[in-house]
């Protein structure tokens, strides 16, 4: 008896023995066979669709020709949120009415602006398993993957789509690096807008004293909102949210194309200048961008709850009347509308300045190892179709990135930003990944908070700019983004108009 | 070769060490990527020996992230631990377990980020602690919470606190009933009070009970990461900047999969050194 029971005990140690060594074996083999490297694990809710992409590489994986039984279309995007889904599923349906036998597996990761998705993607290219085509913002956040040698060319949907002659040139350049192109971008939202109350300033009498937001310079703005906390104390002059910390960065990125003019902005986020020497002249146009967000801070005039506010909370302190004004991007009027909040009485908005017209875009691309590279190019040519565009940015709140595509908007916002976007000067933005490096910008995240914490909390402003400053120059050297953009001009990233 | 027993024991134990050895060398792993050059999406190994340590010992930031780590350690751990025992032997004195139970054990079934999510609309200006202070006419303790730089760390950390006091009472619960009741009745018939009974027999037999919860605690809020991330981004500036947030913002916001390496490697190494005390002392009871 006690015989047997011994070894029935060592039977079923042999047994969970060899399971736990057969799941071993298999994570291990997955991991080896894939990539010697260790690979980022990500952090994910994906689980599912991961197994997918695995079982599928790992048929493909010997012969890169062979051809993969189904007919998938493996996607990865960051489209979840309300709006953003359905305006990713227009484009879905494009290509299911094209192509009606292949499937879309489609990955959405929740996440603001990638923030996760990013990580998760590492992991599948990092490991030899990437999706057919992903998300990425186009300019500086593409190139780096370009740079790690993980994406395909897409030249020839270029040319087939001929949308060299439809793509302004700084687009073009976000999309093409070492002459070639890396991604098809869907869309276009401007970073440098201001959202402004319209019954505050009516009543306050600012367009006429002032003149119009249009045309004001970094003096102005700054007088404006002295003028507002001195005749309505109750209001916040500029709304800000710092929560996440990049609305802030946004704000200090348009400020800095309304005092420096693109050539200084570019040259500031591409670390393009001589930063070591504190005499640059770019230095005293950012000097004076800190300078004036660091009164502003000193002087009360954001909300004071702003490290407790994300975007959206702050774009809602505008309608509600809280509020006065707020520098960030387009999406804020897909935001307005909505919540219902009413054009010219609640809100409008004004190109902040007209002149230039700071871009990002998100765009889609080719992975090497891309399991089904076909299928991805016919995406690719959907997502670069006159209909893809004119669907999607109906209702994400976005412009086309082709300039020949013209939607009837149904805002009266997007029309001007549209018009503007064939008239204007074009720049890349730096903190949704055009130009500089997610390096530097998320360093700046963190120097322009402080500056903003110390400047309110009664710190000297030239102390505070001067301590900001040396900061900035140590981010430079540190996030490497001047080897970055080695090669490249200051003009390659400048549609002068 | 071996004796029969100790090829079972082989046998047995042989899984379970094949498991935990990953875990060894995908530390190992880590150590040798933060001596590496791996600073985009590429991977690359290359040896640079401590350069990375060396940048990150220049970089005031990492200062500012130890120092909030270390603040929170302190202001986490005593207050949890002796909160959860007070109430761990209020529990069990009065007998009313399973409400306290259940009281306290809630917040600890919630995830950090929804805690964090739901803190910060407490904390909010106009949020419920100081709506909730103002109709109390206690308006002068109402604060900005999470906005004033100087408070914002010590708002988060007693979100901290709030969740795992459950888990410590559970603790101190087990610790208080594995004490013999014969102690408790002798202490009761000499005519101590309550108070004198927690002090004087409580306190000295439950030191087990804080062998176990201290450095569990300690190890929590070391690797704290996600309710920053969540309630503060490490903000107001660096206001409540932790290592294990700014090892992921370096590691993956940045690319810097080096870098976050070496500070994943010193968060390793303060740990070790809560770790090996308190295993030292755990072996030398078991083994008296």
């Amino acid at each position: 008896m006690v015989a047997f029971r011994k070894a029935t005990s060592k039977t079923s140690a042999l047994i969970i023995a060899a399971i736990v060594l057969i799941i071993i074996a298999a994570i291990a083999g997955y991991y080896a066979g894939l990539s010697s490297a260790p690979s980022p694990t990500p952090a994910s809710p994906t689980t599912v669709t991961t197994v997918t992409t695995v079982t599928t590489v790992t048929t493909v994986s010997p012969t890169p020709t062979a051809t993969p039984v189904a007919k998938q279309l493996i996607i990865y995007h960051w489209w979840t949120a309300g709006g953003e889904k359905e305006a990713i599923d227009a484009v879905f349906k494009v290509f299911k009415e094209k192509y009606p036998d292949v499937e879309i597996v489609e990955n959405p990761v929740a996440g603001g602006a990638g923030a996760v998705m990013k990580a998760v993607i590492w992991g599948l290219l990092a490991s030899g398993t990437p999706p057919d085509t992903f998300q990425v913002h186009a300019g500086g956040e593409l190139k780096e993957y370009v740079d790690a040698g993980y994406l395909a060319p897409v030249d020839d949907v270029w040319k087939d789509m001929g949308l060299e002659e439809v793509i302004p040139s700084t687009l073009q350049a976000m999309c093409k690096f070492n002459g070639h192109y890396y991604a098809v971008p869907i869309n276009v939202h401007r970073s440098n807008v201001l959202w402004y109350n319209p019954k505050i300033f009516e009543e306050l009498g600012i367009i006429d004293k002032f003149g119009d937001p249009r045309t004001w310079d970094l003096n102005t703005f700054l007088e404006v909102a002295r003028y507002i906390k001195e005749n309505k104390p109750g209001v916040a002059p500029v709304a800000l949210a710092t929560r996440n910390k990049w609305p802030l960065t946004h704000l200090f990125e348009v400020l800095l194309v309304l005092h420096g003019g693109p050539e200084t902005y570019v040259k500031f986020w591409a670390g393009k200048f001589d930063y070591k020497n504190p005499d640059d002249p770019v230095w005293s146009a950012v000097r004076d961008v800190l300078k004036t967000i660091a009164i502003m801070a000193k002087e009360g005039l954001f909300n004071s709850n702003h490290p407790e506010l994300t975007w959206d909370q702050a774009a809602a302190l505008v309608y509600q009347g809280k509020a006065a004004m707020y520098v960030h991007g387009d999406w804020v009027a897909g935001y307005f509308m909505s919540v219902g909040a009413k054009y010219g009485e609640e809100w409008a908005a004004a190109p902040f300045p007209k002149s230039v017209f700071i871009l990002l875009s998100d765009s889609f691309n080719l992975p090497k190892d891309a399991p089904h590279p076909e299928i991805a190019v016919d995406w690719l040519k959907v997502v670069a179709s006159s209909e893809a565009q004119e669907n999607f940015n109906l209702i994400k709140g976005s412009i086309p990135a082709r300039t020949d595509v013209s939607p009837k908007y149904p805002d009266p916002y997007r029309p001007e930003t549209a018009e503007d976007f064939k008239k204007s000067t074009l720049v890349p933005s730096a903190v949704h990944g055009g130009i500089s490096k997610e390096a530097f910008v998320t360093e700046m995240h963190n120097i322009l908070t402080s500056l903003v914490t110390s400047a309110t909390a009664g710190a000297d402003v030239d102390t505070a700019v001067n301590a900001a400053i040396q900061q900035i120059m140590q981010a430079i050297d540190r996030s490497g983004v001047v080897s970055f953009w080695e090669g490249y001009t200051i003009d390659y990233f400048i549609t002068k108009r | 070769m071996f004796s029969d027993e100790f090829r079972e024991k082989l046998i047995f134990l042989a899984p379970i060490l094949f498991v935990i050895s990953i875990l060894y060398v995908m530390i190992g792993i880590s150590i040798y990527v933060s001596m590496s050059d791996w600073r985009s999406y590429q991977i690359s190994l290359n040896f640079v020996g401590l350069r990375n340590y060396e940048a990150l010992f220049s970089n005031p930031r990492f200062y500012t992230a130890l120092k909030n780590n270390i603040i929170w350690i302190i202001l986490f751990m005593g207050p949890t631990s002796i909160l959860g025992l007070v109430i761990a032997y209020i529990m069990v004195s009065t007998g009313k377990e399973m409400i306290f139970r259940t009281i306290f054990l809630l917040p600890t079934a919630i995830s950090m980020t929804v805690a964090g999510t739901l803190w910060v609309w407490m904390y909010a200006e106009n949020g419920a602690i100081n709506t909730l202070l103002k109709a109390l006419n206690l308006g002068f303790l109402a604060r900005p919470w999470i906005s004033d730089p100087s408070i914002a760390l010590y708002a988060l950390i007693f979100v901290t606190i709030w969740q795992y006091l459950g888990f410590a009472i559970i603790i101190f619960e087990a610790a208080i009933k594995g004490i013999d009741p014969s102690l408790i009745e002798a202490a009761q018939i000499d005519g101590a009070s309550s108070f004198q009974i927690f002090w004087d027999v409580i306190v000295p037999q439950v030191r087990h009970g804080f062998l176990v919860a201290v450095p569990l605690l300690a190890l929590s809020a070391l690797k704290i990461f996600d309710i920053v991330y969540v309630a503060t981004r490490g903000g107001p500036g660096l206001a409540t900047d932790v290592l294990g947030y700014f090892m992921w913002e370096t590691a993956f916001w940045q690319r810097f999969m080096a870098d976050g390496a070496a500070i994943a490697t010193i968060i390793f190494a303060i740990s070790l050194g809560i770790v090996i005390p308190y295993a030292l002392i755990a072996l030398r009871r078991w083994f008296r």
